[in-house]
């Protein structure tokens, strides 16, 4: 079973406050801003809701147990910024 | 018994994130299958200097990954996994590009430096413009 599936990856991309680029193409685009910059970004699988998304943890730089702590609403948006900006991905003023 | 469930309760939740912790691993321990990339037909982009993809079993399914930008992509199969990280290689690029970077983070200033390193729109090659 995959760590993340489409559904996990739309509530990541929702409480991320994503904008979705919808492509007619395999994926569409989660972009995700912090003070007006795009930081990081994932591709969301059109299809079943049970696909697979594991690449989704490289994409926002969490392990997949952080990852499925941000899925299921353990960890919030500001922490996840202090997660990147700890990792060196943001820099701490933005 | 209240306190025995809360104890188990506990103990559960600790061997669930030494679980967590050894399958953090094991995407280290897999070599990978490597596998270039060489065009992205039938879209309209030039490969200008071959990628090389890397797809690795994460759960059930496949990851593939080119690591030099931070692109990734899923599939239920090698080949699946494969497809979709080329078209993950034509979003991103497409959308960062056409966010300009003014619009773009660190990471995804750096992931966009290095596609146009690989990966050239058509129009472009054929116009000459770098």
């Amino acid at each position: 079973m995959a760590i993340l599936n489409q559904e996990s990856a739309l509530t990541i991309a929702r409480k991320l406050e994503a904008e979705i680029i919808t492509r007619r193409k395999a994926h569409d685009l989660a972009l995700i801003y912090h003070d007006g910059v795009v930081v990081a970004k994932f591709g969301i699988r059109r299809g079943r809701k049970d696909l697979g998304h594991d690449h989704i943890m490289a994409d926002i730089f969490l392990s997949p147990r952080d990852a499925r702590r941000l899925a299921s609403c353990e960890i919030s948006r500001d922490e996840w910024i202090e997660l990147l900006i700890e990792k060196g991905y943001l820099h701490g003023g933005r | 018994m209240t306190a025995a469930l809360a104890r188990l309760e506990s103990e559960i939740s600790s061997l669930r994130d030494e679980l967590d912790a050894l399958k953090e691993t094991l995407p280290l321990r897999e070599p990978g299958l490597r596998v270039p990339i060489q065009s992205l037909d039938p879209e309209p982009i030039e490969v200008v200097s071959p990628l090389e993809a890397v797809i690795r079993p994460v759960g059930d399914g496949f990851v593939a990954t080119f690591f030099d930008a931070n692109v990734n992509a899923s599939g239920e199969t090698e080949s699946e996994a494969f497809e979709n990280l080329k078209d993950m290689l034509v979003a991103t690029l497409t959308e960062l590009r056409r966010l300009g970077e003014e619009r773009l983070g660190p990471e995804p200033a750096r992931q966009l430096a290095v596609l146009k390193r690989f990966l050239r729109p058509r129009e472009e090659a054929f116009l000459g413009r770098a």
